[in-house]
């Protein structure tokens, strides 16, 4: 039988572990049937050297400067699969058989870019809400993307033909 | 003493002992009792003095100390590979624990034994978080974060259960605090946009801080509970007050509610009898005043005459503060 005593102890507990179970059932596990479709292509290295564009719907990497001695690397692009939360390394050329659309919003409303820091300066101990990485983010859904070289992500376009 | 009273004492003692040795009392609430009806006079040439002076100077010395190491450390940190570096922390660590173990057995050197234990408290983080990340597992992501907690909080509370060390109750508090942080980070920091998550788990975070500082202020760890009311309401109030927002982005609700949030703080500060809870609350109504000058009124009426008006009102509940002590708690101190 629980002591009146003990029980500024027991919801004292008890408290965080429910605003743990209220976040699981009314956000994650509703994030969970909540499935983006379209694809997209990123680059996230190296796109001062080079512009990245999409022109007529395919993209188009051009340099900003001409090197006469040294040969400066492309920017790679990537593909990410949104059903299998998977990135993978393409060339322009498989770049370039898509169609791509470089709007911000994808047409079933989602975006990518780094996550929105929501918490104030002054709060308590300067506490930052900001976190590392890319997101894909949108009717609820906040995954990530990549956390490595986030700094220089570039979202390219959505994949509209497939 | 009479006879009568000598058996009658004599009875309470054998009573006392069986509930002793039966754990139904511990030693420090004896203690407590014999510490309250102790006459003043008595309690003022005590030896508790020399030994809270012992105390600080070993407390002294184990900062020191601590420096020294970090220092060291820091020295060689660049020139270490990751395994040098794990067995070096968590060795340190792991040898002021064990020194500290030591000398706390003994009830002559149980001071000297608590210094070393908050230096190996303070020097597990980093053994922990070096060992994990020699393992592959990285110490400053949200999973590394939450098993160096979780591993900081068992090693604190098994310490505090079994050594009754008192010093690790707040180190218990804040790895479990960092766990419940990093641990729903985790869970939901990569999946899920939830807006002021932060504030939200900074609010209910305080009122579990309010709570547990009630806990301790019914047994016989009352210590905790001032260190609990302000750390709880820092970041009780704080949250609340970072939840309104600022004109012309501010939460409505929050802004009607966060008053009352306040004068529930003053309320219970005459209830509890806690001098933390009226200058918490004080303290937030100034920032609050403040605040709302700067939103609301700094623009129309401008700078100068809001701070007149500002620096009126935050006299008036200064006073008002100030009344409330001496009618309500001061009096019942």
């Amino acid at each position: 039988m629980l002591s009146r005593e003990k029980l500024p102890l027991v919801v004292g507990i008890v408290l965080p572990l429910l605003l743990i179970l209220y976040v699981a059932v009314t956000a994650y596990l509703p994030s969970l049937f909540i499935k983006p479709k379209y694809n997209f292509i990123y680059s996230n290295d190296n796109y001062y050297d080079y512009s990245i564009n999409v022109v007529n719907g395919k993209v188009n990497i051009q340099p900003n400067y001409r090197y006469d001695n040294s040969v400066v690397r492309q920017p790679a692009l990537y593909l990410y699969d949104v059903v299998n939360d998977k990135s993978t390394l393409i060339s322009l050329s498989q770049a370039q058989n898509y169609t791509l659309d470089p709007s911000n919003k994808s047409l079933d409303g989602f975006t990518v870019g780094s996550r929105v820091n929501d918490s104030y300066s002054y709060f308590p101990f300067f506490f930052s809400g900001n976190d590392r990485g890319i997101y894909l983010t949108g009717n609820g859904l906040n995954r990530v993307i990549t956390e490595r070289d986030y700094y220089y992500f570039k979202f390219v376009g959505w994949i509209l033909n497939e | 003493m009479s006879d009568i009273d000598q058996s009658e004492a004599k009875q309470v003692l054998s009573k006392l002992s069986i509930l002793l040795k039966n754990g139904f009392l511990s030693k420090e609430q004896v203690l407590g009792v014999l510490e309250e009806t102790v006459p003043q006079s008595s309690k003022d040439h005590s030896p508790r003095t020399k030994i809270n002076l012992q105390k600080i100077l070993y407390y002294i010395g184990g900062f020191i100390v601590l420096l020294g190491i970090t220092i060291y450390f820091y020295q060689f940190w660049d020139s270490m590979d990751q395994v040098s570096k794990a067995i070096l922390t968590l060795g340190s660590s792991v040898s002021s624990y064990a020194l500290g173990y030591y000398f706390f057995s003994f009830s002559k050197s149980r001071d000297f034994g608590h210094a070393f234990l908050v230096i190996s408290a303070a020097l597990f983080p980093l053994g922990i978080g070096t060992t994990l990340d020699t393992i592959g597992i990285s110490a400053t992501r949200s999973g590394g974060v939450s098993v160096n907690s979780a591993v900081l909080f068992m090693i604190f509370f098994v310490s505090y259960s079994v050594l009754k060390a008192a010093i690790f109750l707040p180190f218990s508090i804040i790895a479990a605090s960092t766990l419940f942080f990093s641990f729903t980070n985790f869970l939901f920091g990569g999946s899920v946009l939830i807006p002021h998550f932060y504030e939200y788990r900074f609010l209910i975070l305080g009122a579990t801080y309010i709570l547990f500082g009630y806990y301790f202020f019914q047994t016989n760890r009352r210590f905790m509970t001032n260190l609990l009311y302000v750390s709880g309401l820092l970041m009780f109030l704080g949250a609340g007050m970072s939840l309104q927002g600022f004109f012309p982005r501010s939460d409505i609700f929050w802004q009607l509610f966060y008053p009352f949030l306040l004068v529930l703080t003053f309320w219970g500060s005459i209830k509890l009898q806690s001098k933390a809870f009226l200058i918490m609350a004080t303290i937030f109504t100034f920032g609050e005043i403040l605040k709302l000058t700067a939103e609301y009124f700094s623009n129309s009426i401008g700078w100068p005459v809001s701070l007149i008006f500002a620096g009126l009102i935050i006299m008036g509940v200064g006073y008002l503060s100030f009344e409330l002590n001496k009618r309500f708690i001061k009096k019942l101190d």
